[in-house]
């Protein structure tokens, strides 16, 4: 195999897949790229079994053939060269020889008959997706997704899409059992059977999907195969393993009434409470929430540092109600929402919250409080 | 028609008896030795030969037997120790079955003699795999005299799992050493194979530990006494550095009946936790007495298990106790003046010498000080409000009339992690970053002792599956779980729902905490799982929140360190168990260079 190829593009490429590769493994080949050329392009491939990539750049073709070399090592070479074209070859035992101006590498590879499958994938059964609504979705959700390897099922977005009102609506729902986020958005044309089901996005793919939903807008193509999601953009395939699990019944846990609500500008309780988390140690300690009528007064204290309290004006005529949260997952919500009003509502200090949007109907999020 | 059940014989009941009892040598020294306590003797002497495969021969100076009554006791069930049912629950004596000497008889070549106060003869009695075959009168002292000869000649089985002579042979030992420490007042001696192996006179309770277990570990041990009236916990207990790696060195009595009970085992070590590496025991012989009533021997025939009525209480009593103690840090010596004024005496008297007769003279005075008077002089780091700790550090001024640490005269600092002091004629290397970490620490588990602990709501209870025990012991201590933060919730059956869990463990395997929380609160009816992941979440913040590593510290800064050490609780070790300070003694470093 020969080719040349741009420095810039090669890196655009290589950089892509760093993301997925990974740096400790038991299977050597997966810490490599799979480099395939054919015709006029070539195509970058990389995986760790759960999370596939593969993508096609232009370049021009002296030989066809495949081969696998470090991803990590190839990236650091390639960034290091000068703005130049790059020549790839390869030569006998897998060894992989790059040439650029006076720069010469010989650098070791492995045979591509190792590299793991990646699937073929036809395009006619795909739904279509805005990329700015699904990067504004997976924003709003993301936060609350559980990083503990333990409850594996937790470990995604769940996505779902349902049929009201005769519209089609797509959800995603992430928690990880403190907190819940909800948020939906409508979707024109079909949507696939899976969809209908349900299913998990493991964490890593969705970080690879908002990376790709973040390069400008565009349509994104959205399909399944077997246990896997696939998402295309223009000649980026990324190919995801669905977290195989149940979701938790998430619509039990949305409180139906929660009869204490306070509307409140969301900037303000936002600096608010990233004021008053200062002085809650994030080791051991959470905010409190005191609701008066006319005002809400929020406090911390940590008797380390000493305490903190900010009233702010709402408008609230029920009885009085305390309750504790723990910051970081009030914050984490307001940080994510763009509205200027949002809504919290509250039972009594052991149940859970909401919070949401005032106006806007397409994001919800429930948040258990703590006791002491 | 026969009946196809049938009375078993006498003879084949005493050695179904002997086979729980008479387990091997050992089990028999400690029958005959507890009879002789119980005599009432002031002096008793054990004698083996062969491991006591070959004889064993316990002799005392106390009560003795008439001629009725020695016969009597080869019966089964036959004792002077208790009359009626309700003697059971308040046994004073250390036996009480009956069993011990007919199942002993049962398997051996047996003989009494025995000769009551002011009678005129002995009488000697001689029985063989448990048939008497022999009564005559003798002249002897008074008291009893034991022999057993030949143990398990009738019953091979037995003999053949026995071990070598040497193995036997300390396990008496051990069961001796484990009684004559429990009667100080007595005089014990010990002969195996017709050496003296010790003879221990009457005397204290420190000399007793003296001649059992060595001098160098008396020198490292501190007198433990504390009453809450019904419980009163009183012995010796050692300093961190005198660790083993076994628990077999802790001896532990409950009212003067030694006991291996993992209750008291675990208030003990409870006490010592965060001053003992992982994996090391401390030295301890601990006498607990508590009304009889309260706890129950006769759990087993070897009577080493007992059981408490309130074992949350006594192991808090336990645990108290000690910490009373190891809070002050007594091993610590402090030295009244700074400058040195090198001793001549030190050449003639060996270290380890001047040490002990130094330590007992310290113990002749020592009274386990009301915790708050602990350090009258120093101008109360803890009366200062809790919220600004760091005051402390602005008081660089607390001159050596204060704690130990603060009257160390500071040479400098080693390698910018050691702080080289000396102490009297003594040169002190302390390490700076255990020091911190142990400041930091203490003053963590303060802070979040005053807190509480909050509870993180689960938006999805987790329903959690339980034995009928844990169930059980769930639904008993509801509310001590919740104060760790566990909301459980009955669900029907077996299964609870989690509701909530501490925050402090809200990102970790919190289920397996909880099971470990349950299965402890069966067992000791008391929960230190949790503190323990507590104490070792905090240990592990207190480490890297201190100096670490090189770490230039000026003067003021290390003055204002050993200030903050003399008013934090068990300073003598890190959290992690490692010492804080290395003492090399004058003599020591004289041998160094060749002058000692």
């Amino acid at each position: 195999m020969e080719f040349t190829i741009q420095k810039d593009v090669f890196l655009k490429a290589l950089q892509r897949v760093q993301g997925i590769v990974e740096k400790r493994n038991t299977m050597p080949i997966l810490s490599n790229v799979l480099i395939e050329a054919t015709a006029d392009r070539i195509e970058l491939t990389a995986t760790d079994l759960e999370v596939g990539m593969k993508c096609a750049y232009t370049a021009t073709i002296a030989m066809e053939g495949r081969i696998t070399v470090s991803a990590k090592k190839l990236y650091e070479i390639i960034k290091e060269l000068p703005d130049k074209d790059i020549h790839f070859s390869t030569k006998e035992n897998d060894w992989v020889e790059i040439r650029c101006g006076k720069a010469h590498f010989n650098i070791v590879g492995l045979s591509s008959a190792e590299f793991p499958y990646f699937p073929k994938v036809n395009e006619y059964k795909f739904v279509k997706i805005n990329s700015n609504i699904l990067n504004e979705m997976i924003e709003k959700t993301a936060f609350a997704i559980c990083h503990d390897e333990t409850k594996y099922n937790l470990n995604g977005i769940f996505i779902k899409s349902l049929e009201t009102n005769g519209a089609t609506v797509l959800k995603m729902v992430a928690t990880d059992g403190h907190r819940l986020a909800i948020t939906e958005k409508e979707l024109d044309g079909e949507v696939s059977e899976e969809l209908n089901k349900g299913v998990i996005f493991p964490k890593k793919g969705i970080f690879e999907i908002k990376k790709l939903s973040e390069e400008g807008n565009c349509e994104l193509l959205l399909g399944f195969l077997d246990n896997s999601a696939v998402i295309k953009k223009g000649d980026m395939t990324v190919v995801m393993r669905l977290v195989d699990g149940e979701f938790p019944d998430y619509t039990r846990v949305v409180p139906a009434n929660n009869d204490k609500s306070i509307a409140i500008n969301r900037d303000d309780f936002l600096h608010c409470l990233k004021r008053m988390a200062i002085l809650s140690s994030e080791k051991y300690k959470g905010i409190k929430l005191e609701l008066r009528t006319g005002s809400m007064e929020i406090s911390s204290s940590n008797p380390e540092v000493g305490d903190a309290r900010e009233e702010v004006e709402v408008n609230y005529a029920g009885e009085t109600v305390t309750i504790r949260f723990n910051a970081r997952y009030l914050i984490d919500v307001l940080s994510v929402l763009q509205e200027d009003e949002i809504e919290l509502s509250i039972k009594d200090d052991l149940s859970p919250a909401i919070v949401k949007p005032a106006v806007a109907k397409d994001f919800l999020s429930v948040i258990m409080p703590m006791r002491l | 028609m026969s009946t196809r059940i049938k009375i078993l014989p006498e003879n084949l009941a005493n050695k179904i008896a002997a086979g729980e009892v008479v387990e091997r040598p050992a089990s028999v020294v400690k029958e005959l030795l507890e009879n002789a306590l119980d005599a009432g003797c002031s002096e008793v002497t054990v004698e083996i030969e062969g491991g006591g495969k070959r004889l064993i021969k316990v002799s005392d100076d106390g009560s003795g037997m008439s001629r009725e009554d020695a016969l009597l006791a080869f019966e089964r069930h036959a004792t002077s120790k208790i009359i009626l049912e309700q003697d059971l629950e308040s046994l004073t004596t250390l036996g009480f079955r009956g069993e011990a000497l007919p199942s002993i008889a049962s398997v051996a070549r047996f003989s009494l003699a025995t000769r009551e106060h002011q009678a005129i003869e002995g009488t000697e009695i001689y029985a063989e795999g448990g048939k008497i075959r022999e009564v005559k009168a003798c002249g002897m002292a008074e008291g009893t005299v034991v022999t057993v000869r030949n143990l398990f000649f009738n019953t091979p089985a037995r003999l053949k799992f026995l071990k070598s002579s040497d193995t036997e042979g300390a396990h008496v030992g051990e069961l001796v050493t484990r009684l004559a420490l429990s009667r100080p007042e007595l005089r014990f001696t010990y002969i195996s194979e017709g050496k003296t192996v010790f003879r221990a006179l009457a005397g204290g309770m420190k000399e007793r530990v003296a001649a059992l277990l060595g001098n160098a570990v008396a020198a490292d041990l501190y007198p433990v006494e504390q009453s809450d009236g019904q419980l009163t916990v009183r012995g010796l207990i050692a300093s961190p550095e005198c660790s083993r790696s076994a628990a077999s060195y802790l001896y532990t009595y409950i009212n003067g009946r030694f006991i291996r009970d993992k209750v008291v085992q675990h208030a003990i070590l409870q006490a010592y936790r965060n001053l003992l590496e992982r994996g090391r025991y401390p030295v301890v012989a601990l006498f607990i007495e508590i009304p009889a009533a309260e706890v129950d021997v006769n759990v087993h025939p070897t009577k080493h298990e007992v059981r408490f009525r309130e074992q949350g209480r006594v192991h808090d009593g336990i645990r108290n106790a000690l910490e009373s103690v190891l809070r002050t840090t007594p091993w610590r010596k402090t030295c009244t003046n700074s400058t040195a004024i090198p001793q001549p005496t030190l050449k003639s008297q060996s270290v380890s010498e001047l040490r002990v007769a130094e330590v007992r003279e310290a113990l002749g005075s020592y009274q386990p000080p009301a915790s708050l008077e602990r350090q009258p002089n120093l101008p109360a780091p803890r009366e200062l409000p809790k919220v600004t700790p760091t005051v402390m550090v602005a008081q660089p001024n607390l001159k050596s009339a204060a704690g130990h640490f603060s009257s160390l005269a500071i040479i400098g600092q080693y390698n910018a992690a050691y702080i080289v002091c000396q102490d009297g004629v003594d040169l002190l290397l302390i390490d700076q970053h255990a020091a911190h970490e142990r400041v930091a620490f203490e003053r963590l588990k303060a802070q979040f002792a005053a807190q509480g602990v909050e509870s993180q709501g689960l938006l999805f209870p987790d329903p959690v599956e339980l034995s009928f025990r844990e169930a059980a012991a769930a639904k008993e201590h509801l509310a001590e779980l919740e104060r760790c933060g566990f909301v459980l919730e009955d669900f029907g059956g077996n299964t609870w729902l989690l509701k909530g869990v501490p925050r402090l463990l809200a990102g970790a395997d919190y289920r397996r905490t909880l099971r470990n929380i349950i299965e402890e609160l069966l067992t000791l009816g008391k929960n230190r799982v949790f503190t323990n992941i507590v104490e070792e979440v905090l240990t592990r913040i207190a480490c890297h929140s201190v100096v670490r590593g090189s770490h230039p510290l000026t003067f003021e800064e290390i003055r204002a360190l050993f200030a903050q050490m003399d008013a934090t609780d068990f300073s003598s070790n890190c959290p992690h168990g490692r010492p804080v300070s290395h003492r090399l003694t004058l003599a020591e470093v004289e041998r160094l260079f060749r002058r000692g």
